[in-house]
């Protein structure tokens, strides 16, 4: 089966931006004269947490958005940030736009008086490390945050202790997870000091083959050093990454071919879908692009990462309302089975049809061919 | 017996290679060729499988249930008595003796798995070390030293140069973000401070924190 690879991944279609989705930096502090969010009387928290949002918005220029509770909903799928269940009874939000959908992230009592965050370039992590220390600094020098040796910045949760620094990156491993390597990853993330979060039992794949790839240690080094790190070991993963894709396609290609077929006839034939389930429909729909199963529109490199995030419910609400003429949303609405709304099933449905639309790419007949040559 | 992959170093663990047809070969290797072997699994048509007693992959878990199990091991085997003079944690009870400052105990830390103030680090001292080189893999911190005060605002006096130096570094951020009103505002500053007369370094500065 000699072809030429380059024919096979056009160099557009690899990778690190269809692996790795996003990368998360962030700097959690505590001031030392206040006890840590959790253990606050309501009464010192929200007094605390308002003395903490004026310093924030008079020294950054910061906008509260706690009380618009899409974007608040929105900021913990798309952004990272602290899930509901994590929020204390005094949680504000507050951001800073820095420029085209990218924005600094001030919490204000999550599990700690503050977290720092910001999405980051995959090539830029060192620095822009750097940068979010810097402008954590700014406000250090007015404020000072609880230090003391050994430990360095001082956390409600201990394994942020130091730097109080972690960086998050979310991939998506479709192949690795093929051929049940996800434990092996796991094994070489912790030489590399990194730790590997996956949803779900570990002999079964995550739901999307999704994991989340974050730094163990927050002590031991500088925010940059952890940063370079990070960058390292995520470079040996795209690698290995793209060598099982590679694998698979070329060593099983009717196995892809399967994959896509599942893919599409849910796409085309399935009246609800929860978010897991979709999760593994992108995911296919991803790998299906990357290793040029499918050709399309809508078949772009790089495709943008909203669409792992866009199946859970606030975000595919506020996309649907972004995208959609109101006229697409009503027909959307009367595509919909009737009834659904009175038994709880319109999200699942919504699901669906919002999915829908990326039934227009179709399979590559080359691929096709060698599938069922490989079949046969 | 020798790894049979190097042929130095004595075996120590055996490795399950899965050959192309399907067949697995049983390997006696040291450790190091076993981790090699099963960072990612060999080359094409060959995999590792992971051999040994299995631990739960690192991460896959997380964090808090590690924690737990730290703070569980920990209690169990707490020394008999006070470790000194110092206003560390006496253990004697089992590990409920409370933080003066926020009340919390070490019983607390584990239903919580959350520390309870800055203080507790101090008064809990060697069980948070403990656990936090347990989590970790690092008992000191070599990180970026905090941030210096700006004059003015508070007990310590900043380093001018440091100063100079983070706002630099912020103007050209901003600047890079079009962030344009915050960098008119560290401009600002910046030429304040340039025109400033250095000022005399700080003797000894407390520490703040804990």
């Amino acid at each position: 089966m000699a072809r030429d690879l380059d024919t096979l991944f056009p160099p557009a279609c690899r990778g690190v931006q269809d692996i790795v989705l996003k990368t998360q930096l962030s700097l959690v502090r505590n001031h030392p004269e206040h006890p840590f969010p959790q253990h606050m009387t309501r009464r010192e928290g929200l007094a605390f947490a308002e003395e903490l949002c004026e310093r924030v918005k008079s020294l950054f220029g910061a906008e509260d958005v706690t009380d618009d509770p899409l974007t608040s909903d929105i900021a913990e799928t798309y952004f990272g940030l602290s899930p509901l269940s994590r929020r204390g009874p005094f949680y504000r939000l507050l951001r800073k736009a820095l420029g085209r959908g990218s924005y600094f992230w001030i919490e204000v009592g999550a599990m700690n008086h503050l977290t720092f965050s910001v999405l980051c370039e995959h090539d830029a992590m060192p620095q822009q490390a750097e940068a979010l220390w810097g402008l954590v600094s700014l406000y250090e020098r007015r404020y000072p945050f609880a230090y003391a040796q050994p430990w360095g910045y001082l956390s409600a949760q201990l394994s942020f202790a130091g730097t109080g620094f972690r960086i998050r990156t979310w991939v998506h491993v479709p192949g690795l997870s093929h051929f049940d390597q996800l434990t092996q990853l796991c094994n070489a993330a912790e030489r590399y000091g990194c730790l590997v979060e996956i949803d779900g039992p570990e002999d079964e794949a995550p739901p999307g083959n999704l994991a989340i790839l974050f730094n163990r240690s927050t002590m031991d080094a500088p925010v940059a050093e952890i940063a370079r790190r990070h960058r390292r070991f995520l470079g040996m993963l795209c690698d290995a990454e793209d060598q099982a894709r590679r694998r698979l396609r070329l060593d099983f290609p009717f196995v892809l071919y399967d994959r896509m077929k599942r893919m599409r006839g849910l796409l085309r034939d399935a009246e609800m879908l929860e978010p897991d389930e979709a999760l593994d429909v992108l995911s296919a729909y991803r790998l299906g692009i990357a290793t040029g199963a499918l050709k399309g529109r809508e078949a772009k490199a790089g495709f943008p990462h909203f669409w792992f995030e866009s199946v859970w419910d606030g975000p595919m609400i506020r996309e649907m309302e972004c995208r959609m003429t109101p006229e697409e949303q009503t027909m959307l609405v009367r595509a919909m089975p009737p009834g659904v709304e009175r038994h709880g099933y319109q999200h699942s449905c919504c699901r669906v049809q919002w999915l829908r639309m990326l039934i227009t790419v179709r399979l590559d007949p080359a691929f096709v061919r060698e599938a069922k040559e490989w079949r046969g | 017996m020798k790894c049979e992959l190097c042929h130095n170093h004595d075996a120590q663990t055996v490795i399950y290679r899965r050959e192309a047809d399907g067949s697995s070969r049983e390997l006696y290797v040291c450790r190091t060729c076993a981790d090699a072997e099963r960072a990612f699994g060999g080359p094409r048509g060959v995999s590792v499988t992971a051999m040994e007693a299995p631990e739960p992959p690192p991460g896959a878990g997380n964090l808090p249930q590690q924690l737990l199990g730290k703070l569980e091991s920990l209690l169990s085997r707490l020394p008999e008595g006070p470790e000194d003079g110092e206003g560390r944690v006496d253990f004697t009870d089992g590990g409920s003796k409370r933080c003066p400052s926020c009340g919390l105990s070490l019983d607390d830390l584990q239903n919580l798995s959350a520390v309870g103030c800055a203080k507790c680090y101090a008064f809990f001292g060697e069980a948070l070390r403990t656990i936090v080189a347990d989590l970790q893999g690092c008992r000191k911190y070599a990180g970026d030293p905090p941030a210096e005060r700006q004059p003015g605002d508070g007990a310590g006096e900043g380093s001018r140069e440091a100063r100079l130096g983070a706002l630099r570094k912020a103007l050209k951020q901003a600047i890079e973000d079009e962030d344009y009103v915050n960098a008119k505002r560290f401009r600002e500053e910046l030429r304040k401070l340039e025109d400033e007369p250095p000022a005399k370094p700080p003797e000894g500065e407390e520490p703040h924190g804990a």
